[in-house]
């Protein structure tokens, strides 16, 4: 072997090397290079030998090596620098297995002085260690121990939940063992069962839960294994509570452990008690109504119903729940209609989220029923549909006396017909109709004449049937579309639509008129009456409501006025009356206490002597610029107003006055007739008072004084009428019966009647030598008043002729134009003192 | 305590290695390129054994590391900076910035607390140099872990132990807004600990007489 030079040994050795090496030189030179850092660093030796350190690695100029170096050169310093705290270290390459691995080399560099031959000369020795797969392993390692120390505390963190959970639970967690001994026992089953911990553990679990002991004492786990049961527990003051237990088994160590968990359901119990008592409560509740109920889901199944709507419907025994109103109309034997109806209304409910009712009517074995079904929706917090309450109640005899009462409203309950209201609304009804239409319509107002006093003599007994028997002829007299009302008493209106003339309108007038004259028979009375009807026609008299009912009473009054039994159609002249009634009315306010108004007598002659025995007063107006007024023109009107009282009065009061005075003249005793209207009449002990009053003022002999009523007035309220009569009497005065012949008298009630004179209307006297018929009643009333010692007097007596029939025929007493009109008191004075007596016998004689 | 040196040496013994504890500082500021300061109250100078006593009281007979260097000029001896262990993991993990559930340094750790125990002998070392201008070598660190005593054995004999000297240093560390304290040991012979303190007595003369 040959020797080797030291220099080229040394040189080998470091290229053997397996860390970088270098050697610097005292002159910072770079003395030494080894093949591993030439390699690592990608720099040849032949390059770096003799260069600086900073020149092979520009990237260590500033850093610690480069210090390290320097030191170790200039004091002897050694160091030690590693890539994990130094930034920048040496830029090398740690060779992986291919280029791809190849990475940033992870090193450790240590700096040594080393010793020249002269003391003072020292080089440095930077040797580079390749520490890249340690610091591989090391980050691995400190990941698997990041990993285990998350590991670590999650079993930690998890140890603490499981330990909190068990502590904070409101579940009694207990561990024992196979022999029952109770191991751990945790806060919440200190609240439970009210033991301490050291009271309890090692005690048998049977002591809490007695129901876990057999008999014998021996523990039966298994039957409650894994599996909630309902048990009793004891607590430590011995009050048992309801526990909801579940035990499940383990081993641990070896060992069989038990868990039991108990959830204390007090609470809960007494909420399902509770529950339980108000579904009771529900359930009677909603059987107990007299109203259908109906629970149902969001999808309008049936989860509740009651029992009235079980039964309604036909669905005893049927499974309803969970059913569609739909499908159970397919089950259902009752009526259907309460289930299959209402989708409608549920659909609405919902949508307008309001109860909705409707009015459901239909068929059960009791009749037809109707039904207000309300549907209330009820919804969930999200606005979703939670479900339906159906409340139905029976509202069929609500509807039934609604209907009555409708009725009752409408129409008259005597006769049927429609009322006052009724009738109103018909006849804008058919205005409006016949407005549209172009048509006609007749408004007829019609009263029985003299119903009064068929009411007053037979009875309002009577009197209704009549007006029932009426109404039924009326209805049949018209069309069906007519309408015929009772408007009051004995007052009918009738309504014709669709006329197309007015003639339609007199044809049912004439048709009406005749089938009242009918005789009505009525209870075993024949009863006979008759009608004035007024007539008035749309749109050729007015063409509204209110103006044609003022019409068709002014016709109708021109009916009456014009002898009854008769019809007018109303003509604009009517409404001309009306307003002359009118200024007479206002006239005669002002006439009353001035001379316009004055008495004239009328001879009242004696038909035995020929005497004038009296006088009928009679009141004139003479009218300031209208001339005489004729009564018959104003006594009407007065009667109609409040101006007949104070009229009457001043009658009276002159006539006194005049009878007392023409006494005083030294006239014989002369009977004064004064008349008394109805108006008067009515209000009786007015009446009364004031004939008192007059006799007393006037100091007139009542004796003399002789009150005239119609037999009409007469025959009203009979009872009263022959009460006052008999008042008057007693004072005095005498009693008369004008137009005796005309009215409905009884004889029964005549007879009664305190009266001393009957008056034979004038009608019987007008044509008295024409028609037999009137002599025959003339000898009967005479007959008849003198049979009830009455005197007979005749009215209108004006010819010869007449006055001879009725002193043939025993009259005492009669008047009339043949012996004097009415005329001024001083003229009737010289009559009685110039004519009187007549010579009746003479000049019958002579005739 | 061996009454060794005199008051006026000794607090310029003090003041003297804060002056290089100064420089060491600045060395690893460097490196971590954050402030560090490094602080030395006192400085004791004890026997061998009383020096492992008070480790062992200080770190409460837990282990300790440490980070040893020799070091030649005309005196000599070594010098190690020692942490509790707990407190160099703290302070390498916290350089490092990698907290790692590890209860002992791992290789790379511990070449890493090398490399600062190294900064700051070094660092320490060419300051009392410097300042007391006589030329000190220092051999590269090595790690040593192990209770008070262990640490500070130095494999002498035991005759030798009581031929030697130690002199104590605390040293508080503030680096990385975190506080760690190490403790700093020169340990000496007599003879070296003799040149120390003439040198020490000659550097306060000469600033005296200056």
């Amino acid at each position: 072997m040959a020797a080797v030079h030291p220099d080229e040994l040394l040189l080998a050795l470091s290229d053997a090397s397996e860390i970088g090496l270098v050697l610097i030189g005292e002159d910072g030179r770079i003395a030494l290079w080894n093949a591993w850092i030439a390699k690592a660093s990608g720099i040849d030796t032949a390059r770096a030998l003799g260069s600086r350190l900073a020149e092979m690695f520009p990237e260590i100029a500033g850093t610690r090596i480069e210090s390290a170096v320097d030191q170790a050169l200039s004091t002897g310093m050694s160091a030690v620098l590693s890539s994990s705290l130094n930034k920048k270290l040496f830029k090398l390459t740690h060779e992986g297995r291919t280029p791809a691995h190849n990475e940033p080399m992870h090193q450790i560099v240590v700096i040594k002085p080393v010793a020249g031959r002269d003391k003072s000369a020292r080089s440095c020795l930077v040797q580079v260690f390749d520490v890249t797969p340690m610091a591989h392993r090391e980050a691995l390692l400190r990941q698997q121990a990041r990993t285990m120390e998350a590991l670590a505390e999650n079993y930690r963190l998890s140890e603490l939940h499981n330990r909190a959970i068990v502590d904070n639970t409101a579940d009694a967690i207990i561990t024992f063992g196979e022999d029952g001994a109770i191991g751990t026992y945790n806060p919440a089953a200190e609240r439970i069962f009210g033991y301490d911990p050291y009271e309890i553990v090692g005690k048998s679990i049977a002591v809490l839960i007695p129901e876990l002991a057999a008999k014998d004492g021996r523990l039966r786990i298994a039957e409650f294994l894994d599996e909630r049961h309902e048990v009793t527990g004891l607590r430590k003051i011995r009050a048992t509570f309801p526990l909801e237990l579940s035990v499940s088994a383990m081993e641990l160590g070896g060992q069989q452990l038990y868990v039991a968990i108990a959830h204390d359901i007090t609470e809960r119990k007494a909420a399902e008690a509770e529950l339980r008592t108000q579904k009771e409560w529900l359930a009677t509740l909603i059987n107990a109504m007299p109203d259908m109920v109906c629970f149902k889901d969001g999808k309008g199944r049936w989860l509740v119903a009651n029992q009235l709507l079980l039964d309604l419907a036909g669905l005893e025994g049927v499974d309803y729940q969970g059913r569609t109103g739909f499908e159970l109309a397919r089950l259902a034997r009752g009526a259907v209609e309460v289930l299959s109806s209402t989708a409608d209304a549920e659909e609405r409910a919902w949508r307008e989220n309001r109860a909705i009712t409707t009015e459901t009517q239909f068929a059960t074995q009791g009749g037809a029923k109707v039904f207000d079904l309300s549907q209330i929706p009820l919804f969930n917090d999200d606005g979703s549909r939670r479900g339906l309450v159906v409340v139905g109640r029976d509202i069929t005899e609500r509807k039934l006396a609604a209907q009555r009462i409708h009725h009752l409203a409408h129409h008259d309950s005597l006769t049927g017909l429609p009322n006052r209201i009724l009738f109103q609304e018909r006849l804008r009804g058919a205005l409006a109709q016949a407005k549209r239409a172009g048509h006609k319509v007749a408004l007829m107002f019609l009263d029985l004449d003299k119903f009064k006093d068929i009411n007053d003599t037979l009875g309002h007994h009577v009197g209704d049937l009549l007006l029932k028997a009426v109404a039924k002829r009326l209805q049949r007299c018209v069309r069906e579309t007519d309408t015929v009302a009772r408007l009051g008493g004995d007052e009918f209106a009738v309504v014709l639509t669709n006329l197309a003339d007015p003639d339609g309108a007199s044809n049912v007038a004439e048709t009406i008129i005749a089938s009242i004259a009918d005789p009505f028979g009525l209870d075993e009375h024949e009863v006979s009456t008759s009608t004035s009807i007024g007539i008035t026609v749309y749109p050729d008299d007015a063409d509204d409501a209110d103006a044609l009912l003022k019409n068709a009473d002014l016709a109708m009054f021109r009916s009456k006025a014009e002898g009854r039994n008769t019809y007018h159609f109303y003509v604009a002249e009517m409404d001309a009356e009306m307003q002359a009634r009118k200024v007479i009315e206002r006239d005669l306010r002002l006439a009353l206490g001035t001379d316009q108004l004055e008495l004239h007598y009328q001879p009242l002659v004696d038909m035995s002597s020929g005497a004038i025995t009296g006088c009928e007063a009679l009141l004139r107006w003479k009218h300031p610029t209208r001339g005489w007024i004729s009564p018959a023109e104003f006594i009407p009107v007065a009667e109609r107003t409040d101006l007949i009282g104070p009229l009457g009065r001043w009658i009276m009061h002159q006539a006194c006055v005049q009878g007392r005075d023409w006494a005083r003249q030294g006239l014989p005793p002369l009977k004064i007739a004064v008349n008394l209207s109805p108006a008067q009449f009515k209000n009786h002990q007015a009446l009364i008072a004031m004939v008192s009053d007059i006799l007393d003022q006037t100091g007139f002999d009542p004796a003399l004084l002789q009150l005239e009523i119609t037999e009409g007035i007469a025959m009203q309220n009979i009872e009263t009428t022959i009460e006052v009569l008999r008042t008057l009497r007693s004072m005095g005065a005498l009693i008369s019966i004008d137009d005796f012949g005309t009215g409905y008298s009884s004889l029964n009630y005549l007879k009664r009647f305190p009266v001393d004179k009957l008056k034979i209307d004038r009608s019987f006297v007008v044509d008295i030598g024409l028609h037999p018929d009137n002599a025959a009643v003339v000898k009967a009333i005479v007959n008849l008043g003198h049979s009830l010692g009455t005197r007979i007097n005749v009215e209108g007596v004006e010819t010869r002729e007449q006055l001879d029939f009725l002193l043939g025929h025993g009259v005492d007493e009669a008047q009339g134009f043949y012996f004097s009109r009415a005329v001024p008191a001083a003229d009737f004075a010289r009559l009685v003192r110039e004519k009187s007596p007549y010579a009746l016998t003479v000049e019958a004689v002579g005739a | 305590m061996i009454p060794f040196v005199g008051e006026v040496e000794r607090d310029c013994v003090t003041e003297i290695l804060n002056v290089a504890i100064g420089q060491a500082a600045s060395s690893l500021s460097q490196l971590v390129e954050d402030e560090v300061r490094l602080s030395v109250p006192f400085v004791d100078f004890l026997s061998p054994s009383e020096a492992a006593a008070r480790l062992e009281r200080e770190t409460q007979g837990s282990d300790s590391v440490a980070v040893r260097q020799r070091f030649q000029g005309r005196f000599y001896g070594d010098i190690m900076l020692i942490f509790p262990e707990r407190k160099s993991l703290d302070l390498v993990r916290h350089m490092l910035g990698d907290q790692v559930p590890l209860d002992q340094l791992t290789e790379l750790e511990q070449e890493a607390l090398l490399e600062v125990g190294n900064i700051i002998l070094n660092a320490c070392l060419g300051s009392l140099a410097n300042q007391l201008n006589m030329p000190v070598e220092s051999s590269l660190p090595s790690y040593v872990r192990g209770r008070g005593a262990h640490i500070l054995d130095l494999g002498a004999p035991k005759a030798a132990a009581e031929e030697e000297l130690v002199m104590f240093l605390h040293v508080d560390f503030s680096l990385l807004r975190k506080d760690v304290h190490g403790y700093l040991a020169f340990v000496m012979d007599i003879v070296s600990a003799r040149h120390f303190v003439d040198a020490v007595s000659a550097y306060v003369n000469g600033r005296l007489g200056a």
